[in-house]
């Protein structure tokens, strides 16, 4: 069996479940629009506040997005006993791990892309000429490894009656070097000029942490889906 | 049941599990020969589906060796799940995508072993490798759910389809993947009248391509089957009626 066959079969298949019932993108749409706004509302009316506040919350809005959107994946998949069938085919854990992954990543990416002008605007901040890309890679990279941790723990935790609470409690901790490395990227980045280069370097960071990140998940995602 | 056949299709030897704290199964021994219908009776919450689970490596035993095929359960998960299906009370597909995309993703997953469903409707011999074809996969969809009753619902979302409807599903995938050992968990569960028979073909035309058939059910009345065994699971152990 080809992994990546395998891999992209399943996130093919949880495309097609989202794109059927857009649980996912209304609750997580909705959900980071509002957490950005009240955060604006929070944070008063100081524009240098706001404008240094801005990657931040943009961040904190996507890592509970990844939160809904991994965990819905999961739930998704649990009715009817499904997901244990998909467990029953030859796939290798690592594959379909993988493939859950590559949509929430996808997603989250997407969703980011969409948060991330809305962010500036409501914060009063602005990206300098020329560094859209060095966002994109940011948010490329940030979203990736707020996926790999969020699909991970979402998939221990699914089978328990408290996911819901203990997925975050779990998640969080985790995802502080990336929320480090993404909102300091992010930052340096938005400062444009001579602060380019700091942002590559934490750029670098960041894709350091996603490596080891992927190549532990999915070494050990057969400990959290099987017996 | 022990045949003294080189390779067993189940070997079981004093398998235990546990379930919050509490012993499901306490020290299970059996054997069974390829080809063979086992019919598993037993009261509800006696294990029954525990055990089925266990051999199909969704849990492992506390203690005790379980191989399937020679395959031990715990170490070679793996290479028995190649050689397995399960098919659970509810079906086990994907609500939100349709019957046909269950199959396709099943067939996507796993080895194409095209047995009773296969569009030529042709039976293959025993073995993987006699039994990979090369057959189209869109017919061979096509013609599973046709087997099964199901063509009329080809594209329809599975979380419109009724339970049997869903049952059926299941029963397709299993027909389409036609592993060496059958797996299952109350079959004629919410299937009526035609469903059960279409279930006794597909449990007859299996056991006659040479596959294993291990089946715990209520239906009594589903004894014209012929079933090599009856073994009942009461208190954690087995109890043989019939070999």
């Amino acid at each position: 069996m080809n992994d990546l066959i395998a891999a992209l079969t399943v996130a093919r298949k949880d495309f097609r479940q989202e794109l059927r019932s857009r649980a996912t993108t209304v609750a997580t749409l909705f959900f980071s629009a509002i957490t950005l706004v009240m955060m604006a509302f929070g944070l008063g009316r100081d524009p240098d506040l706001m404008r240094s506040a801005a990657p931040g919350v943009l961040w904190v809005a996507l890592a509970f997005a990844g939160v809904i959107a991994a965990a819905q994946s999961f739930q998704a998949d649990l009715e009817e006993g499904a997901f244990e069938q998909l467990l029953l085919l030859p796939a290798s854990r690592a594959a379909i791990y993988l493939g859950k992954l590559t949509a929430s990543w996808l997603y989250l990416f997407v969703l980011g892309v969409l948060m991330l002008p809305i962010a500036l605007g409501l914060y009063g901040a602005s990206a300098p000429t020329g560094t859209w890309w060095l966002l994109g890679l940011v948010l490329l990279l940030g979203t990736l490894g707020l996926a790999m941790i969020a699909t991970f723990y979402a998939g221990l935790t699914a089978n328990l009656q408290a996911r819901e609470a203990l997925l975050p409690v779990l998640m969080f901790p985790v995802i502080v070097p990336i929320m480090l490395g993404a909102v300091r990227a992010t930052e340096a980045a938005l400062m444009g000029g001579a602060d380019v280069p700091l942002a590559l370097s934490w750029v670098q960071l960041l894709a350091g942490f996603d490596l080891v990140y992927l190549v532990v998940c999915a070494s050990i995602f057969h400990f959290v889906v099987d017996d | 049941m022990s045949t003294g056949a080189d390779e067993l299709a189940i070997e079981l030897n004093e398998v235990t599990r546990r379930m919050g704290g509490e012993y499901i199964l306490r020290g299970i021994n059996l054997e069974v020969a390829p080809g063979r219908l086992v019919v598993l009776r037993g009261s509800n919450g006696t294990g029954k589906t525990t055990l089925l689970r266990l051999l199909a490596t969704r849990l492992r035993p506390a203690s005790g060796r379980a191989l399937v095929f020679g395959h031990d359960l715990t170490r070679e998960a793996a290479a028995a799940r190649a050689r397995l299906g399960l098919l659970t009370v509810l079906g086990g597909s994907f609500p939100l995508l349709t019957g046909r995309e269950n199959l396709e993703l099943a067939t996507t997953l796993a080895p194409r072993r095209l047995g009773e469903a296969s569009p030529a409707g042709t039976a293959h011999s025993n073995g993987p490798q006699a039994r990979t074809v090369t057959a189209d996969g869109e017919a061979s969809h096509l013609a599973a759910l046709a087997r099964v009753g199901l063509e009329h619902a080809a594209g329809k979302l599975v979380r419109t389809y009724s339970s049997g409807m869903k049952k059926r599903l299941g029963l397709a995938r299993l027909l389409l993947l036609d592993p060496d050992l059958w797996l299952l968990d109350e079959p004629y569960a919410a299937l009526d009248d035609s469903g059960k028979r279409l279930m006794d073909e597909c449990v007859a035309a299996a056991k006659a391509r040479g596959r294993t058939v291990f089946m715990a059910s209520h239906e009594s009345d589903r004894d014209h089957l012929g079933p090599d065994a009856v073994i009942e699971l009461k208190d954690g152990i087995l109890r043989v009626f019939g070999a």
